[in-house]
Parts: structure tokens; sequence; C-alpha cells
């Protein structure tokens, strides 16, 4: 069957089997910032902002999400240009083995996008479907929370929206 | 991943989601946000009628009554304003902890009363509500959650969730939750939903419903109806469900054996009784 998705701003046809989860459709158009995680909805690894809203692409068709703009972690910032976010998860090093960060970054984002001042508490609620092997979450949400109370200081990059990146 | 699935139908009225439902040589099943149907690898399902189109969510608050829409998601629920109100938030933080925010941003109402587990906090909570279910199927069919959960797929077999309701009281009231875990956003062990109405001193209703300590969620109906129409006894109402809890054979799983879930039982159903009780004379 044929779907129409909007994967970072682009919307175009794939032709996908009715079983294809958005997880395998996504990785294999390429996006590989899409992990393959536990695949039943476990770790988060395989999250998506979809329509607003974070999500595991694991556990849902992709003809599920026709209709609503997906963005992926291709989607946020570039090399030269960081969003706010991975420049914060940068400077406060976030980051061990790396495997849960696309996750970390997208869940954080759809906060913000709809909250730009949460709370601690609203921060980790945020990231409770994201399970980090390796460096926990203390400082992850110390770079979050870095970007919540300097909003506009940190990185290079504009808080890019998902329709102007490639 | 399902991996027999063939066909999969996004329909835009009720009447052509029954009759694609109603198929006997295509295995047809209901999709919501798919969170259990989709990882579940059940090699039975042939199609799926995803039933996003149907305008199945949103929650109603009307005079007497609240209404769930089978597709009202969990985060929708955990988020709207009268539930965090409404029995001191016993829905909205029922919803909160039963999954992450992941799950709950497409996990829906519909979906959980029939995927949810034994120990569903969601589950227990709209049991010590009262919750009843309307069901589609040639007709519509309202009936208690209690009796609903003897055999979901039972009663939904060819047919819709369609919504929950439950009372919405306007008397003074109170409702506690309580559960045990390994951490906060972990799956329950035992859990236990109080909800009481007042009458003065008295106790004019009771509804008390716990999880992870039989096949599925119960309601404590000979606690209820103990301490109904009696005047509150802090004391009272835990020995009274101390022993509802010590008459209970739980069963024993990875998470906690049968001896642990009743012990454990003791402790949760008595404190929840007891918030509730305090909470609804304002603390
Ligand atoms: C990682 C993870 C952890 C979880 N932890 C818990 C937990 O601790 N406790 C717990 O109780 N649950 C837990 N769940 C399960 C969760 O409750 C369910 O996944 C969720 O509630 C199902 O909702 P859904 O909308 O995604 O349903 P779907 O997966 O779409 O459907 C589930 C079932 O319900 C049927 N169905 C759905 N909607 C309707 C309807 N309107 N009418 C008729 N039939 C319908 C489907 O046919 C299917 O059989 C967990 C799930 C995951 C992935
Ligand atoms: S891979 Fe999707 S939640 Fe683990
Ligand atoms: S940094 Fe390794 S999983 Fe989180």
């Amino acid at each position: 069957m044929e779907i129409q998705l909007t994967v970072n701003g682009t919307s175009r046809a794939f032709v996908v089997e009715p079983a294809d989860t958005l997880l395998h459709v996504l990785r294999r158009e390429g996006f590989l910032g899409v992990k393959h995680g536990c695949e039943d909805g476990s770790c988060g690894m395989c999250a998506v902002i979809l329509d607003g809203r974070v999500v595991n692409s694991c556990t849902m068709l992709a003809a599920q999400a026709e209709g609503k703009p997906i963005t992926t972690i291709e989607g946020i910032g570039t090399r030269d240009a960081l969003h706010p976010l991975q420049a914060a998860f940068v400077e406060v090093g976030a980051v061990q083995c790396g495997y849960c960060t696309p996750a970390m970054i997208l869940a954080a984002k759809a906060l913000l996008d709809q909250n730009p001042h949460p709370t601690e508490a609203e921060v980790r609620d945020a990231l409770s479907g994201v399970l980090c092997r390796c460096t926990g979450y203390v400082k992850p949400v110390e770079a979050i929370m870095r970007v919540v109370n300097h909003r506009g200081d940190l990185g290079q990059g504009e808080v890019r929206d998902a329709a102007t990146v490639q | 991943m399902l991996p027999n699935l063939i066909e999969y139908h996004r329909p835009t009225t009720m009447s052509g989601a029954l009759r694609l439902l109603a198929r006997r040589k295509v295995r047809t099943v209901p999709l919501a946000g798919g969170t259990a149907l989709v990882p579940s690898r059940d090699p039975s399902v042939e199609a799926v009628v995803d039933l996003s189109a149907l305008n199945l969510a949103g929650i109603q608050w009307h005079a007497q009554q609240a209404h769930l829409g089978a597709m009202t998601t969990l985060q929708t629920l955990a988020s709207d304003e009268i539930a965090q109100r409404y029995a001191n938030g016993l829905l909205t933080e029922a919803a909160r902890v039963c999954a992450t925010r992941h799950i709950r941003n497409v996990a829906t109402v519909g979906g959980t009363l029939v995927a949810g587990d034994a120990a569903c906090d969601l589950l227990v909570a709209l049991l010590a509500l009262d919750a009843r279910v309307t069901v589609r199927i040639r007709r519509i069919r309202t009936l208690a959650l209690d009796e609903f959960l003897n055999a979901p797929s039972a009663y939904v077999d060819g047919g819709i969730i369609t919504r929950v309701n439950f009372p919405y009281l306007q008397i003074p009231h109170g409702a506690a939750l309580v559960r045990i875990a390994r951490a906060p956003s972990d799956a329950a062990i035992v859990n236990a939903a109080a909800f009481v109405v007042l009458d003065g001193g008295m106790c004019k209703q009771v509804r008390l419903a716990l999880g992870g300590v039989a096949p599925r969620v119960i309601r404590a109906a000979s606690v209820e109806s103990e301490l109904e129409g009696r005047a509150w006894d802090d004391a009272l109402a835990a020995r009274i469900a101390e022993q509802f809890a010590a008459s209970l054979t739980p069963p024993s799983d990875a998470r906690a054996s049968s001896e642990y879930r009743r012990e454990m039982a003791a402790v949760v159903a008595p404190r929840a009784l007891q918030q509730a009780w305090a909470r609804a004379q304002g603390d």
C-alpha cells in the first residue's frame, strides 16, 4: 500500500506493507537516528515527534502516522548549528555511549515546544519513556534545565523548525 | 510487529468500521494506539481497523456524569483540568503512573480496558469510580466495568468500545490511589484505589478496588458493604480491609510472590481508605 508521510518537513509517498511499523519504514528510508531497541515500547530509543508529541515508533504502524508531521533527530540542528538542546548536552557532558541521546533530545524538544518553562519534575516526566543504560538522568536533566533557564545563550543554532530543515 | 497483518483500514463511519469487524473470513480487530496490539506479535490478526477517524476521542463533564471517549489518550486524561481536581485527581494520577509519557501520548482509554493488566492503575481507579463501559456491536450496550473485565474480549467481540462513563458527583467525597512498585515509573506490583462519599460523619458510599492480587483488577465488595452506612472509624476500616486482604490468593510472578502480594494488599487497602476519608473531610 502507498501512504503519504511528512518527515522533517518533506512530504512524500512511501510504499509500505500494512504490518510495517513506523520504526521499520523510517530506518529503511535512512533515518538511522531512530534507533531499533526493544521493539515493544519499553526503551524509547525509537522515539520520534509525531504531531507535536513524542511517541515510540516501534509500537505504531507506519499507516497510523499518515497525515501527521514527523520529526526525527535528523530534523533537529545541523553539525555547524546545533540546536540549543544539543549544545547543552555537549556542554554539560550529558552523553556516554550516545545511544539514547536522540531520544532524550526529541523528548525534551517536544516538552519545550509545548511548555517552555517546565519544572524539573515535568522534565523528568518527559524523559520517563527514555531508558538510558549508561549515564542516567542527572546530566540530561541538568542540560535541559540549562536550556530552560538560559534560553538563547546556548549554541550557535536557532531553535529550528522541522519545516526549515532538510 | 504483527506477522500476518495483510490489511489496514481507517474508516470514517461507525457503520463502515462495524462492517469490517463483522467479517468472518479475515480476522479483523480494532486498532487504537497500537501500544499493546502492534508489539503483541499476535499471529491470528489479519486486518486492523484504525479507530482514529471515528470521533471517539475527548472528555465531557456533564452535570451528573463524566464521559471519556474510548480514543482519549492517557496523556489527554492526565492533563485534563477537571480530572485533575475531581476525586482528588484520582484518574489523572492513575493515568500518569500507569505508563511513560511516550506511551501515554498514544495509548487510549479503550485500549487499556482490553489490554490493561491485573495491576493496571487506571483500571483500579475507574473501578473505584463505578465506571461503566459502552460497547457498540449491532446494538449499543452499556455494562459495569466490573462485569466487562470478566471477559473483555467476549464483550467487544466484533464491536467497538465507544466510551467509559462514571458519576460526576457534586457532594462531598474523597479518593486515593496507593501503589507499591520497584520504582515510581515501574508497573505496580499491588495497588488500591478508594473512593468514599460522606454524609456528615457517616460513610454513605465506599468503593475499594485492588490490583495485583488476582488474575484481573477486583473490587472489594465485602469491605464496601461493611463500611457503608456507618459512622467512619479508621481502625475499623483498616481491620476490615486487612481481613479482606488475608482472604486473597494472589498469583505469583516475576515481580512478586503470592505471599508478598497478600501482605502488601493488607497495607495498601487500609491506606487508600484512610487517605480517601481524610481527603473527603478536606484533609
Ligand atoms: C512498555 C509498556 C509498558 C506498559 N505498562 C503497563 C502497565 O504497567 N500496566 C498496564 O495495565 N498496562 C501497561 N501497558 C499496556 C498499556 O496499558 C496498553 O499498551 C495500552 O493501554 C493499550 O492502549 P492502546 O490504545 O495502545 O491499545 P491497542 O494496542 O491499540 O489495543 C489493545 C487491544 O484493545 C483492543 N481495542 C482498543 N481499542 C478498542 C476499542 N475502542 N474497542 C474495542 N477494542 C479495542 C484492540 O483490538 C487490542 O486488542 C504497557 C504498555 C507498554 C508498551
Ligand atoms: S525500540 Fe521502541 S521503545 Fe524500545
Ligand atoms: S548514554 Fe548510553 S544509553 Fe544513554
